[in-house]
């Protein structure tokens, strides 16, 4: 059945095939009479499938090439197999870090460890999809996961409350996604990014302005001004905006974050966002490219909507994760303005972000999980802010730890987010965008000010009654240690990120021509 | 060699500066002193390579600024102008520590003192040196600073703290002219260093520059500028009025800073940048009428001030007029002249200045002093030998270098050049008769002190004399000795250094100027001197009688009131300038203002704003929503909005959109909310 061009696939299929038994397995084991707890073996089950998943994507190289199997369907090219091991990397150590937190919460399910390998399945396909309709299913596969994950924790009410929330909402951007395909096949006929980018880059490069025949009216009105392509666009985009929770589209996040056990915070904070924006990116960087001009002033727009709102409604939040979730609806902004551009080194700064958002995201959600208060009621999941008071006291290197990457984040000079952050503002700068800049720029000052004061809080507030932390087991304080150092690495030597970043982007573009 | 010229001093500087508690006054003194020592003699060697066997040399260090457009360069260059003027830097502070050692010998600050002293050297060294205008601009700067450090050396003055601030914002003054000037450089030409700068000027000769809406010939301008930074720095009419105050710091500090060094560096500017001033023949005109003009006010206030050091301070002002006036009659290589054998005959003046002082028991009143010629007998003969040489007693050095002053400029032939000559005539009868109505009132008259302080006077120790008489040498034999080699006829001393125009040379035509004008000055002064002593002596009652006529208080009040200036500046420039400042610099801008779309109004805004933005977040499904819907529709709409308007509208109004929003929306929030 599989041609053996497909073999390409390979890691897919075996994600797939791993699941399914991975379920078998867990549906035998857990019914029997005695109702084992196998959520733990699970879980590291599903690592250990992940890394071989990682280790087959390792070995299946792909350079300058790109393929396009299953009827053109699905594309495999560098910056899929690069994106799928970054995130497969990283959702390692989501895994290894939301152990603990399960335990706690008492969340023994084996089903959530599957219900991610099934959400990470979507995202890998969402990466390599090269086709509306592989795009549409591949979010559908992701979402419906992350709908399950967020509901998951059925005693607690808030925790219903988000997936009923997610999944109606969700439901209904998923809509617009379908509605804007089916208006761009009424339009031209096919649903396939290849073909759509061939279409489009012939019929407007070969379009004379000054010919008048009547032969040409119907592929001016169509393609050259675009009116309905548009159309269609704006509600795909829309819908992806939604995934990605940009500005006027945001409001689902905060509650969903904030209401869904902290452990499904963590992914839908980290990983799906670089899975998106590769969709985003083969969509409006190689198939509707001709339409730059025309897409590019509300995407700005929007952006700088995401940023305000991101940095001012940071301001507000009392409670840790919805603080951290306008943080990254602000983030999203950046990346969003970096997009924009619609220039190389736009695209690439755009990777470089995304890079570093999910390395940081990592880190500060690792540490955000791991900070347990000793004595205190365990079902309350949010922490306040006023809970971090004595953490300086109580472990002062995981302060420090949180006190860095939270200024990293920032973009204060001295940590490798000021060096993406400030690649965002050259590119923008470089297309002519002065105000978009400038806005920005005041927002990040204003935006620093949350991070600054949970600095604050952990540091130098002086509180009357000491709080004691839960230690942290010793491999997780060295997974912690790890991605610590290997941000203080990336500033020391980000090149690293901006290699890869660049190699991405030469591919996409010479793929693009 | 060249290097370590300029770094030995900031190298004691930095010993004695930041390691004097280790060092104590003794070890900072003593390393101080070696490194000027060592440094003088370093530049006598330099004296001899580059001026004597014309061999100017040219260091580059280090790049400093280097952009695209602007390249700044440490560099320094050593020509004739440099050496010459490093030399009378170097061998004035080096006698300025020796003597302060003792002078400064009983205060506790003596390391500071030191390091300051060489700190000054260092910058002052940086100014002459420097192969650029900013370099220059670094060491105008650094000077500043250290006079600044050094008048207010005694910080628990008020009247210190209070000339030094006033020192600090006229040359302020002064300064910003020089960076216009600077800057205005750099727009033209751009470059600033002075290689470029003055190879270009022939070509930019009638080039126009608009400045505040009005066009002007540019290298009028820019020399307009650079004089006005001279004009602050060598405290010329107008700006003048923080040299007398500066004698509120240690009499050392004056010798060194205000009479013999970092007052002329205004002159040095003109004289290095001679080769953008020929071109300007307008702002010589003004060169000189301003020079004139302070040589002669100066003058006449120094007539009538009762304190010692005040008189020299006036005295310095009135000379540094002559030099000024010198230069803009293109004779600088004449100004230079004076700048050089004033600076020894001034630098002793002041430090016998301050060994009278210190005899008795830091009096400066002269009309408190008197009687001390017998007392003091070694100050007294080094003050006659430095007065005798600032009148311009013939065969002193003064007299080489004003005599030939005077006789350029009626040899000028010009409006000017006459102006000047008449002025600095007069000038000259009354230098004469001051100086001689200090040597009379503090050694000559009848002791007019406190017995106590008469009997305690003395004659100063090791230091301060050796200081004086190795001052004394210069102040009477430089003059001579380097007349031929610096301002004789046909001397290619200067080189490349200073650059006369042909039209503007006149040294052949006054050397053949009527007789009776040649001979004027000098016979004005003898007679100031004779005249003066005569009144002194025999005529003290006369002078009384004079002083108390209604006319006479009138020209009394006047002359020792230093003609108003400082009493216009105070009450109308700078009561003026304080109501402003307070008024609406402070008042409705900085705490107005800046305040309400700065820190506090800013951050309410903000904050209120995130309070509106954060309430969006109402929980309910139908409004997530009806806002999704509504984005939705706006960005169709954008869309189509585009089609119709999209040429006519910048996107940028956005930006406008959202600044209002800022303002919109301000109600208060209800409280039961």
């Amino acid at each position: 059945m599989l041609i053996f061009k497909e073999i390409q696939l390979l890691p897919e299929i075996f994600l797939g095939i791993s699941i399914i038994y991975l379920i078998i397995h867990g549906t035998f084991i857990s019914v029997n009479n005695k109702y084992l707890l196998i959520q733990n073996s699970v879980l590291y089950l599903s690592v250990l499938i992940i890394s071989l998943f990682c280790f087959l994507l390792i070995n299946n190289t792909i350079e300058c090439n790109d393929f396009q199997i299953f009827n053109n369907t699905i594309i495999i090219d560098y910056l899929g197999s690069f994106s799928k091991i970054l995130i497969a990397i990283v959702s390692i150590f989501c895994f290894l870090m939301i152990q603990r937190y399960l335990t706690v919460q008492k969340i023994n399910y084996f089903e959530y460890s599957v219900l991610i390998l099934f959400a990470l399945l979507g995202i890998f396909f969402i990466c390599s999809s090269n086709d509306l309709i592989t795009a549409y299913l591949a979010i559908e596969l992701q979402s419906l996961s992350f709908y399950i994950m967020a509901a998951l924790k059925k005693d607690s009410a808030f925790s219903v409350d988000a997936g009923l929330k997610y999944f109606i909402l969700g439901a209904f951007s998923s809509s617009l996604f379908l509605f804007g395909s089916s208006i761009l096949y009424g339009v031209s006929g096919t649903t396939n990014f290849e073909d759509l980018k061939n279409l489009f880059f012939w019929v407007y490069s070969s379009y004379d302005c000054t010919q008048d025949a009547s032969d040409y009216t119907f592929v001016k009105d169509v393609f050259i001004n675009g009116g309905l392509i548009q159309f269609a666009l704006s509600f795909i985009f829309v819908s992806l905006l939604f995934k990605l929770a940009i500005a006027p589209f945001h409001l689902w996040s905060i509650d969903v974050y904030e209401g869904s056990p902290s452990s499904s915070t963590f992914f839908f904070a980290v990983v799906p966002k670089l899975a998106i924006f590769i969709l985003l990116v083969r969509i409006f960087y190689s198939s509707f490219f001709e339409y730059t001009a025309k897409w590019r002033y509300y995407i700005v727009i929007l952006a700088v909507l995401t940023i305000v709102v991101g940095s001012f409604a940071g301001l507000e939040q009392k409670k840790l994760k919805s603080l951290l979730a306008y943080s990254s609806i602000s983030h999203m902004g950046y990346t969003l303005i970096a997009f924009s551009t619609g220039t190389f080194e736009g695209l690439q700064m755009l990777f470089c972000y995304l890079f570093l958002y999910m390395i940081a995201g990592l880190c500060i959600w690792s540490i955000f999980l791991m900070l347990q208060l000793k004595y205190k009621y365990v079902k309350k999941q949010n922490k306040d802010l006023a809970d971090l008071s004595s953490l300086s006291k109580s472990n002062n290197i995981l302060a420090l730890f949180f006190s860095t990457v939270l200024l990293s984040i920032a973009g204060l000079p001295p940590m490798v987010g000021f060096l993406v952050k400030i690649g965002i503002f050259l590119v923008s700068i470089e297309v002519s965008m002065y105000f978009v800049s400038i806005v920005s720029i005041l927002c990040s000052v204003i935006s620093t000010f949350y991070y600054i004061r949970i600095v604050k809080i952990m540091f130098f507030e002086n509180s009357t009654a000491g709080k004691l932390y839960q230690p942290i087991k010793s491999h997780i304080s060295i997974v912690i240690v790890c991605l610590f150092y290997f941000l203080l690495f990336l500033f020391i030597n980000p090149t690293l990120i901006y290699l890869f970043s660049y190699k991405i982007t030469l591919l996409l573009t010479m793929t693009m021509m | 060699m060249y290097l370590l010229l300029i770094f030995l001093p900031l190298i004691g500087s930095i010993c004695a500066g930041l390691f004097g508690r280790i060092l104590g006054p003794f070890g900072s003194s003593f390393v101080t002193v070696i490194c000027l020592m060592v440094t003088f003699c370093l530049s006598l060697f330099a004296f001899y390579e580059v001026a004597l066997l014309d061999c100017c040399v040219y260091i580059k260090l280090a790049p400093w600024i280097n952009s695209e457009m602007l390249n700044v360069d440490w560099g320094f260059l050593f020509d004739s102008l440099t050496v010459v003027m490093c030399c009378v830097v170097t061998f004035v502070s080096s006698i300025v520590h020796l003597y302060s050692t003792e002078y400064m010998a009983y205060d506790p600050h003596l390391p500071r003192f030191m390091s300051y002293l060489s700190l000054f050297t260092f910058f002052m060294l940086i100014l002459v040196t420097a192969d650029n205008f900013i370099q220059m601009f670094v060491g105008w700067e650094g000077v500043g600073l250290c006079s600044y450090l050094l008048i207010n050396f005694w910080f628990t003055r008020i009247q210190a703290n209070k000339a030094a601030i006033k020192a600090m914002i006229l040359n302020r003054i002064g300064d910003f002219g020089l960076v216009i000037g600077i800057l205005i450089i750099f727009v033209e030409y751009k470059a600033v260093d002075y290689a470029t700068v003055f190879a270009l000027t022939p070509i930019f000769t009638n080039k126009v520059f608009h400045f505040l809406n009005f066009d002007f010939d540019l290298i009028s301008l820019i020399c307009f500028f650079l004089f006005i930074g001279a004009v602050g720095k060598s405290a010329q009419l107008g700006l003048h009025t923080w040299l007398p105050d500066a004698m509120e710091g240690p009499t050392p500090v004056s010798a060194l800073i205000h009479a013999a060094t970092m007052v002329t560096a205004g002159v040095f500017l003109i004289a290095r940048t001679s080769p953008l001033f020929e071109y300007t023949s307008s702002i010589l005109s003004l060169v000189t009428i301003v020079g004139a003009c302070t040589a002669f006010f100066a003058a006449t206030v120094g007539l009538l001030q009762n304190d010692l050091k005040r008189v020299i301070a006036y005295s310095t002002c009135s000379q540094l007029g002559y030099m000024v006036f010198a230069c803009g009659l293109s004779n600088y290589s004449v100004g230079v002249f004076h700048l050089v054998n004033h600076a020894f005959f001034k630098a002793l003046l002041f430090l016998g200045a301050g060994s009278i002082i210190h005899a008795v028991a830091d009096e400066q009143d002269m009309r408190k002093m008197g009687g001390l010629k017998k007392l003091v007998p070694f100050t007294y003969s080094m003050m006659v030998i430095g007065s005798l040489a600032l009148i311009g007693f013939p065969f002193l050095t003064g007299f080489y270098s004003k005599d030939v002053i005077l006789e350029v400029a009626y040899g000028k032939y010009t409006l000017e050049g006459h102006f000047s000559y008449i002025l600095g005539t007069l000038g000259a009868f009354l230098t004469a008769f001051y100086s001689t109505r200090l040597i009379y009132l503090t050694f000559l008259s009848k002791p007019n002190g406190y017995k106590s302080v008469i009997c305690a006077a003395y004659d100063s120790s090791y230091q301060i004399s050796a200081s004086l008489f190795f001052l004394v040498i210069p102040s009477v034999l430089i003059g001579f000795y380097a007349k031929d080699m610096i301002i004789g006829f046909g001397s290619d001393f200067w080189g490349n250094a200073i650059f006369t125009s042909i039209e503007n040379m006149n040294r052949i035509d006054s050397e053949f100027i009527t007789h009776f004008y040649k001979i004027l000055p000098v016979a004005l002064s003898i007679l100031g001197v004779t005249s003066s002593f005569l009144l002194y002596l025999f005529g003290s009652k006369i002078l009384v009688k004079l002083k108390l006529s209604t006319i006479g208080k009138k020209i009394y009040n006047f002359f020792n009131k230093k003609w108003f200036f400082d009493k216009v500046y105070n009450e109308y420039v700078s009561q003026f300038f304080f109501t402003i400042s307070y008024t609406v610099t402070y008042k409705t801008i900085d705490r107005g203002i800046i305040e309400i779309f700065g820190p506090m109004g800013l951050s309410s805004a903000i904050t209120k704003k995130a309070l509106y933005i954060s309430k969006l977040q109402t929980g309910y499904l139908y409004h997530y929503t009806f806002l999704i819907l509504t984005g939705l529709t706006l960005i169709l709409g954008v869309r189509q909005f585009w089609v119709f308007l999209g040429d006519f509208i910048d996107f940028k109004i956005f930006v406008l959109f959202l600044i209002l929003s800022f303002f919109l929306l301000n109600e208060k929030p209800s409280k039961n909310q």
